[in-house]
């Protein structure tokens, strides 16, 4: 008797925690939808007078072209290096790989325009190298990017490859596999989910990075949101600003939608 | 000899971590055509042993030779030894008749062979059906029967089988020893090592036994052999179960708490006498007990009873399911047939 | 494992060293390098000195570190806030998902494109917020309470909810659940977003850069105008002034979140 009343209120307040549960969200949505939502609709509807000036501007295009340009070299450049730096991580172990882990882990939260200061130290026109042509080079911005964007893509590979049994490898190379075999067939295409995602947020973040083009400031390397600050802030152009920014908005958004279609997606198949 | 072992010894660990032994001044040897279980509780050393004979480990000290070569020093990939583990890792992006083609890829055969390799193996496995079945599409006790066909494609001449069925459930264990000795037959020339912690699988497979224990080898025989007159204490209980009771020299004869037993010879050195439960006999005259507990298990009723004069030890005592077993706490009368008993040395440790 | 021989095993390590120096570790240990060296003309800096950290450490520069602090804190801690208020309530209900896309927004799209809405919607009624310290501190908010959402969820989804049920069971009000049982248990994600979210916040610049008022220069901000005036030396011993800051805060933030999860 006491036990079917007792899990009849469990029942009850169940219901009615469902029930008005998702009151409770509407405050912090509404906070985002004051601060991220409606300034993004007027950044919008500002824009729209000034379409077609801009579009057509030389200027624009070759931003356009130059921040896909550096975010897919920096984005392959991201997956070669920190692919290899996991590997190794992982199944390669030497004293001190999680210290070297954890590293990775704290790079995450620093500052990317660390990397663009110190470039000017190791390739400024004084500096270690002295490869003055270079800092100034979209190249210096693609390495910069790598550098700091490397960890973000092995976060999700170290976690993948924790979780893949190490009796497979050993497994593998008992049938004769060497390394190299081991790694193309057995490793890559079972972390590929991990690849994919760290290699799109990578990408995105790429795509959006501001810091490091800000910080080597070289002419030939306008990003779109370099564009964004240019226009908005030293030349006062806010309808050109927005224009841009919608741009940049519809690739990220764009990329980023596509990218988690395709990712659930694939997901999907694998469960 | 196939697979010969000679002091192989692995520590693990460094200065700073602090060392642990898991293997120690390990011998054994393997023929072509022998099954050897190594058979020991966990942490015992078995697995470590199978690891150093495939190449997973590296021993810090001693050799390790396949049909006369000294492999210590190869790696994985270059010893052709067949490999089952545990959980079967098959590679979970490929397809059953993938996993078995792996091996034969990585050595290069040509397509046609890979092919007829791959069939022939899945033949001899009943898995012909599954080969474009993905692995976690099987159930278990096909994943293992992919697992032998992958490790045997590439024609190893040595099987390694690390507790192949810990990870089935009882009835299908029970089918799947069926079927691992079934194997044993299609491959004849082949030398297996079979690491169990079940004895009940190392004595329906293998032709030895090495029963192992804190890194150490503790006794090799025949299984037959060492379950008649196991030579240690910890084998007679690790293998079977035996009831283990102390003995003290009477004349020629022995005592158990006071009591003579007819027939058996003391032996210098061999405190504790061993003897199955199933060979203790419920009959007058024998060693006076008590019964503590009683389980039913079906075909027979295990009794555990206290020896009068004896603390400290139990005797267990399978009785067929169909006598009347006594009242918990009554007085009983335990009788200890010569021929079933054996005397070992007390445990020196 | 992958490599078994030892002169494999050296290769790949020997490799793995220079990869991970030269490209990962280098331009941190260079940048703090040149925090204390008075000049840098061949391979090794030279004249060390400690006049720049001096000089990152006084004046505007110091009030700079003031102002990224205070940002942070406000900032940053309203984002955990919200961002756990948001994971917690949205959790299970039919407006997850619209959550889950409303708080990644400000991740997918670039800050600068943040701080430009900030700009373009509160420079008119009926929010009048530019020139001021606020809209600093909204762009950090907003930026941070991503992260902190998503800290939170992930957190979320890894806790059994039949604690909460049990502790309902046994006649807990809901607040009752929420406080000493669904909070308690959430606290390291909690802690370890104030950390992420009090580090991002210190470092953030192209948000901040399109909405600062003259009056409220955060660290990054101070750090580029002295790059842009060639002053890449005290730009660096600033830098690391905001490293240090960071760290001190991420470890001691770090240290609660231990001790969170030992209870």
């Amino acid at each position: 008797m006491a036990v079917e009343a007792l899990s009849a209120t469990v029942v009850v307040s169940n219901e009615r925690r469902r029930d008005g549960k998702w009151l409770w969200a509407l405050p912090p949505l509404l906070l985002i939808a004051v601060l991220v939502v409606y300034p993004l609709v007027l950044v919008a509807a500002e824009s729209v007078p000034a379409w077609g000036g801009v579009i057509e501007s030389a200027e624009f295009r070759d931003a356009l072209v130059r921040t896909v340009q550096i975010a897919v070299s920096s984005t392959i450049g991201c997956l070669l290096v920190g692919t290899f730096l996991a590997v190794v991580i992982s199944f390669v172990p030497f004293p001190g790989a999680r210290v070297v882990a954890g590293l990775v882990d704290t790079m995450l939260a620093l500052p990317s325009f660390l990397v663009a200061l110190s470039f000017t130290f190791i390739y400024g026109t004084t500096g270690i190298l002295r490869a003055g042509g270079f800092l100034t080079s979209p190249w210096a911005v693609v390495l910069a990017e790598v550098t700091f964007y490397t960890p973000f893509v092995m976060r999700p590979l170290l976690a993948a490859m924790s979780r893949l049994p190490r009796a497979q490898l050993d497994v593998a190379a008992s049938l004769g596999a060497g390394p190299w075999r081991v790694l193309r067939q057995i490793v890559l295409p079972e972390v590929r989910p991990a690849l994919v995602a760290g290699g799109s947020l990578t990408l995105l973040l790429t795509l959006n990075e501001f810091g490091i083009v800000l910080f080597l400031g070289a002419k030939g390397t306008t990003t779109l949101p370099m564009l964004v600050h240019t226009k908005g802030i030293v030349m006062f152009d806010y309808p050109g600003a927005c224009v841009i920014a919608v741009v940049q908005i519809a690739l990220s958004l764009g990329l980023y939608a596509v990218l988690r279609m395709a990712l659930g997606g694939r997901r999907a198949r694998l469960d | 000899m196939t697979v010969q072992l000679e002091d192989v010894t692995v520590h693990f660990g460094n200065k700073h971590s602090g060392r642990t032994c898991a293997l120690e001044g390990f011998d054994l040897s393997v023929a072509a055509g022998e099954t050897v279980a190594l058979l020991g509780p966990s942490g015992s050393g078995k697995s470590t042993a199978l690891k150093a004979v495939a190449g997973f480990v590296r021993p810090t000290r001693g050799r390790i030779r396949l049909a006369g070569n000294d492999v210590t020093d190869l790696p994985p990939a270059k010893r052709g030894i067949g490999v089952v583990v545990q959980q079967y890792a098959l590679f979970p992006h490929l397809r059953v008749a993938d996993n078995v083609a792996f091996g034969l890829k990585a050595a290069h055969k040509s397509k046609a062979e890979v092919t007829r390799r791959v069939a022939e193996m899945l033949e001899m496995v009943g898995m012909t059906p599954y080969a474009r079945r993905f692995p976690r599409e099987l159930s278990g006790g096909q994943q293992q029967r992919v697992a032998i066909a992958r490790a045997l494609a590439i024609q190893p001449p040595v099987l390694l089988l690390d507790e192949p069925l810990a990870a089935l459930d009882a009835q299908l264990r029970a089918d799947m020893l069926g079927e691992l000795q079934k194997l044993r037959r299609e491959v004849p020339d082949i030398a297996i090592v079979y690491v169990t912690h079940d004895q009940s699988e190392a004595l329906a497979l293998a032709d030895r036994i090495a029963v192992m224990r804190d890194a150490r080898l503790v006794d090799i025989a025949p299984a037959t052999e060492l379950y008649a007159a196991p030579p240690s204490a910890f084998t007679a209980s690790f293998l079977g179960g035996a009831n283990l009771l102390p003995v003290e020299p009477s004349g020629d004869g022995v005592k158990v708490a006071g009591h003579l037993l007819p027939g058996v010879k003391a032996i210098p050195g061999r405190e504790l006498l061993c003897i199955r439960p199933h060979a203790v006999q419920l009959a007058d005259g024998g060693l006076p007990g008590r019964l503590v507990a009683s389980q039913w298990r079906g075909a027979s009723n295990q009794l555990t009873c206290t020896v009068d004069g004896l603390t400290d030890v139990s005797v267990r005592i399978d009785v067929p399911a169909d006598r009347r077993v006594p009242e918990l706490g009554a007085a009983i009368s335990m009788v200890l047939p010569v021929e079933a008993c054996s005397l070992v040395p007390a445990e020196t440790r | 494992m992958l490599v078994w021989t030892k002169s494999g095993k050296a290769i790949v390590w020997v490799a793995f060293a220079v990869v991970f120096c030269v490209l990962v570790l280098a331009p941190f240990l260079v940048v703090i390098a040149a925090a204390f060296a008075g000049s840098w003309n061949g391979m090794l800096p030279s004249d060390p000195t400690a006049d720049h950290l001096r000089q990152a450490l006084s004046g505007d520069e110091l009030a700079s570190l003031s102002v990224s602090l205070q940002t942070a804190f406000m900032g940053g801690l309203l984002a955990v806030v919200f961002g756990t208020w948001g994971a917690m309530a949205a959790a299970g209900t039919r407006l997850a998902r619209v959550a889950d896309a409303l708080h990644h927004l400000p991740i997918a799209v670039p800050s600068v494109v943040v701080g430009l809405g900030l700009l373009v919607a509160f420079s008119r009624q009926p929010i009048l917020l530019n020139g001021t310290k606020w809209i600093v501190v909204i762009a950090h908010l907003v930026l941070m309470v991503a992260f902190s959402y998503g800290t939170v969820a992930a957190a979320l989804q890894r806790i059994d909810p039949s604690y909460a049920d049990v502790a309902a069971s046994l006649g807990a009000s809901p607040a009752r659940v929420l406080w000493q049982v669904r909070l308690p248990m959430l606290l390291p994600a909690i802690a370890s977003a104030a950390g992420l979210s009090v580090a991002l916040s210190m470092g953030e610049v192209g948000a901040t850069i399109m909405v600062y008022p003259a009056s409220w220069r955060t660290l990054p901000v101070s750090i580029f105008a002295l790059t842009d005036r060639g002053q890449a030396f005290v730009a660096a011993a600033e830098a690391v002034v905001l490293l240090a800051t960071t760290v001190v805060l991420v470890l001691i933030l770090d240290r609660l979140r231990g001790r969170a999860a030992e209870r």
